[in-house]
């Protein structure tokens, strides 16, 4: 694995996309998984670290899931206390991702644009902003994906993902989508890249799927397509 | 933070729709159980799939179904739950009914410790042949840090690979480099790597049992130590 790695970090900048710092555990986030994210750090020298703005633990318990965290005064200093914590030890800013959001909270204060703008402020950070995520919440919780990406600072994004999602519908004609990285990239998506890079400009840009991934020809035809919206912003700018 | 929140969701994602207050999310409460259904889904879904991946020798020696209802008891336990997803099979092994599977599971989890664990150069037959004969008893040795031994309840019907080689009640778990190799071994190259574990010279390996020392030193269970020469 070291081996693949290095010879990947050689020949390309790398990004490292954490999924286990649980920064929203009110307990503190997981110190041990911190140090080997530094270890790696050291090691590799990513061009970009990232991770989510979510929690995978509490009291202990370990929960293999990114959960949502309700938008508060609270949240936001808690969030940003960690993330420092992160950048000190990493001795490095990084990025945090907007989440993919089934449900929200009661008690929401921020609108989630707003609280994503706040924390990169207060905490020096940048955004990770995953457009098929805004998707995902636009389904379940009704906010307007393409307000969303028009809302967001160009100049504190880092990084972009693009994924696929899956949407159950129910007989009252409601929906569930669940951002299960398990099909491809929609339209909708592709355009919400689109419209965000043609305002802010080109970024990294990473396709995810990690469940029934498809032959490597259909996932560099995504790939292709990623860097063909990036070209041609680049050209435009030119 | 919002502790209570999170205690409350926590609460609400282990005990089911009765533990989700209803002040805690927007939307509807249909919409509501559906959301926290979903993340109780990808929980279980990742946990059990983690074991799956942990275990896959004995998940098709035993069958779907009893690996499960194991899976199920192993996920009862509060400190399996206090395990990252990459640990959470630790303990399971023994949990199983048969020694056959026992000593399977056993033997994949020390394959994927080993296969997890750090780097470092182990001590091979061509360095030893490159020391002189006074140089070589004063080399200080430790185990390899990938190396694991399992002590097999009925080694003689472990079901493995063929890369197993050897004789004897313990499995010998190595990965000097890339690959890992599975050796049976018996009491005294056991002692011996007790011995090891404590540090001591590769002469007093040898003394003990040169057969045995250069089987351990072949599977690459051997590293030596370090010393600062000032």
């Amino acid at each position: 694995m070291h081996d693949w790695l290095g010879a990947l970090r050689d020949a390309l900048p790398v990004s490292f996309h954490s999924v286990g710092l649980s920064m929203g555990d009110p307990g503190g986030l997981d110190e041990p998984e911190l140090e080997r994210l530094a270890i790696l750090c050291d090691r590799y020298a990513p061009a970009l670290v990232s991770d989510h703005l979510s929690w995978s633990s509490l009291g202990g318990e370990k929960v293999p899931d990114l959960l949502p965290l309700p938008m508060t005064d609270e949240t936001l200093d808690h969030f940003a206390a960690q993330v420092g914590r992160v950048q000190d030890r990493l001795g490095r800013p990084m990025l945090i991702e907007n989440p993919s959001r089934m449900t929200a909270f009661r008690m929401d204060a921020y609108d989630e644009v707003d609280f994503l703008h706040a924390l990169a402020r207060r905490a020096g950070c940048g955004l990770l902003v995953d457009v098929n995520n805004v998707l995902v919440s636009q389904i379940n919780l009704g906010i307007d994906a393409f307000a969303y990406v028009d809302a967001i600072d160009g100049s504190l994004v880092g990084e972009i993902h693009v994924a696929g999602h899956s949407v159950a519908t129910y007989d009252d004609g409601t929906s569930l989508a669940v951002d299960d990285h398990g099909s491809p990239v929609s339209e909708e998506c592709w355009s919400l890249l689109d419209r965000l890079v043609s305002r802010i400009g080109p970024r990294p840009v990473l396709v995810e799927r990690d469940n029934a991934v498809p032959s490597f020809e259909d996932l560099m035809a995504e790939a292709t397509r990623a860097n063909a919206i990036l070209a041609q912003e680049v050209a435009r700018v030119a | 933070m919002s502790p209570d929140l999170q205690t409350q969701m926590m609460r609400a994602l282990r005990g089911g729709p009765s533990c989700l207050p209803s002040e805690l999310l927007s939307g509807t409460r249909r919409a509501q159980l559906r959301a926290l259904k979903a993340h109780a889904n990808t929980i279980n879904h990742a946990r059990r799939i983690a074991l799956e991946d942990s275990f896959k020798r004995t998940r098709e020696l035993v069958g779907h179904d009893t690996f499960h209802e194991v899976a199920e008891r192993h996920l009862e336990s509060p400190a399996t739950v206090e395990l990252p997803l990459r640990s959470i099979g630790c303990g399971m092994a023994a949990r199983f009914a048969t020694p056959r599977a026992r000593d399977l599971a056993t033997a994949e989890w020390a394959w994927l410790e080993a296969h997890g664990a750090a780097r470092a150069p182990a001590l091979t037959l061509r360095t030893i042949g490159d020391q002189r004969p006074e140089r070589l008893v004063d080399i200080a040795v430790q185990p390899h840090p990938a190396c694991r031994l399992v002590a097999l309840e009925d080694a003689d019907a472990l079901l493995w690979n063929p890369s197993q080689t050897g004789a004897g009640d313990m499995l010998l778990v190595t990965r000097p480099a890339n690959d890992i190799r599975l050796t049976r071994i018996g009491r005294s190259a056991t002692r011996l790597l007790a011995l090891a574990r404590k540090r001591t010279t590769l002469g007093r390996l040898l003394d003990e049992d040169a057969a045995a020392t250069t089987t351990l030193v072949q599977q690459g269970a051997l590293r030596p130590v370090l010393e600062l020469v000032l």
